[in-house]
């Protein structure tokens, strides 16, 4: 099919993995031997040897030429994050709510049904907020926008990568 | 290993060439040792050097005869030499010789292992670095939970597979291991001094004990370690696949809501490129 391209690289992975993991059992296999040796191991090593160091020397240079190509599309990775008519950002709506004042019961009966409205409906969560008297009363349009943006939950990605790479 | 996935320079190690030479250079090295000894003498363990060659051909079909390999193999190697072809295999149990071999092919192999592990996690870090701060979304159970990052999760990848380098590490020092402990691993026929010196020539640890074989445990551990490290090869594109995937999905409840709006994004995350 013309439209596509397949992600056949990392497919062929998954397959020689299993054949990796296979090896592995055989290799359990092996270490019971009878007394002071029993010759059963033997003609096991013979491939699976071989084999899983050919598998994955062939693996690991393949996958490292994947990654390393990697093409990646970020304005279609941020435009995923909003398909979900920006329902993922409820939490933050109701913390906001809590913190503004309001019971968590009664936060969490205004946000989700409001929420599941969005999906059903897929219209976008922030605009059926914004007609909730009870939500505007206490959260004002800049406080809004802090609860839907997206930037708050990578704050301590500095920090992560200080501990790593 | 079907010639498809072999590439050359690991294939090279397990040609049946590159095992007789191992074999070869194991009965040559216990020779030495026995010549330190006062056993074999000097200008013997000399010819021996020089000389002792093979022929592939003539030893498979001697074993055509024999039905066993190393017997066919010292006895192609006796052919290439003169009278000091009575000191070939002296002392030794055929698993002296090809347990110690197969654990410096290993040690061949790993050599290679190790240098695709660690240019892989080079390339993990390039890429957890350039994608630091490309926002992406992050999935529980397959669906939309949080925003994070792609860096992130090359982050993530490049810590993993910086502990399974660390595995392989362990491993190899298991697997890079000899032994010439005779036919029960009592060193009955044997100087233990051969032994140490034989692995010591070839960079190989002397198991402190053994049977008539080195323990498959050794083995086991090492054949773990090349699946953890394969597994994370395979399990790694579950992403690539999962974030582009767009398989329709008939609404019945709640949960298949999710996925039937995540699916209409039609979005296509990341590329998985192919290469052949």
């Amino acid at each position: 099919m013309p439209h596509k391209r397949n992600p056949i690289g990392s497919e062929n992975m998954t397959g020689m993995a299993r054949v990796v993991r296979g090896y592995m059992m055989t290799a359990y296999e092996n270490v019971s031997l009878w007394h002071e040796r029993d010759i059963s191991h033997s003609s096991a090593e013979r491939i699976i040897l071989p084999d899983a160091t050919i598998a994955v020397n062939y693996m690991l240079n393949r996958f490292s030429n994947i990654v390393k190509n990697l093409t990646v599309f970020p304005e279609n990775m941020k435009r995923n994050i909003d398909c979900t008519y920006g329902v993922i950002f409820s939490q933050r709506v109701l913390l906001s709510l809590i913190d503004q004042g309001m019971s968590r019961e009664q936060a969490y009966d205004i946000v989700q049904p409001n929420a599941m409205k969005a999906w059903e409906t897929a219209t976008p969560f922030r605009q059926l907020i914004e007609q909730e008297e009870q939500i505007t009363n206490l959260l004002s349009n800049e406080q809004l926008d802090d609860c839907f943006d997206y930037t708050y939950h990578l704050k301590n990605v500095d920090q992560i990568f200080k501990k790593s790479v | 290993m079907i010639e498809r996935y072999t590439r050359e320079e690991m294939g090279e190690i397990w040609t049946s060439e590159n095992r007789f030479n191992a074999w070869l250079e194991v009965e040559i090295l216990a020779c030495e040792a026995w010549s330190e000894l006062g056993v074999i003498p000097k200008e013997d363990v000399k010819k021996l050097r020089e000389n002792a060659s093979f022929n592939i051909d003539r030893i498979f079909e001697i074993e055509q005869e024999t039905r066993h390999d190393v017997v066919a193999f010292t006895r192609a190697v006796s052919e290439s030499l003169g009278d000091e072809k009575k000191w070939v295999h002296y002392g030794l149990t055929s698993t002296d010789v090809v347990d110690t071999a197969l654990s410096y092919l290993l040690k061949q192999a790993n050599v290679l292992i190790r240098r695709d592990i660690v240019n892989f996690i080079k390339i993990l870090k390039e890429k957890a670095i350039e994608h630091k701060n490309t926002v992406m979304m992050g999935r529980t159970h397959g669906v939309h939970a949080e925003p994070t990052t792609f860096g992130l999760k090359m982050a993530l990848w490049y810590e993993e597979m910086k502990r399974n380098l660390e595995r392989f590490d362990a491993a190899a020092k298991v697997i890079e291991t000899g032994k010439m402990s005779g036919a029960v691993g009592t060193y009955a026929n044997i100087d233990p001094y051969v032994e140490e010196y034989v692995c010591e020539k070839l960079g190989l640890q002397a198991a402190p004990v053994s049977t008539q074989t080195l323990q498959r445990d050794r083995h086991a551990q090492y054949m773990s370690t090349l699946a953890l490290v394969a597994t994370r090869l395979k399990n790694s594109q579950r992403k690539s696949v999962d974030c582009k995937k767009q398989k329709p999905v008939k609404s019945k409840n709640f949960l298949q809501k999710v996925k039937k709006a995540l699916q209409q994004c039609r979005i296509n995350v990341i590329q998985s490129v192919q290469r052949i």
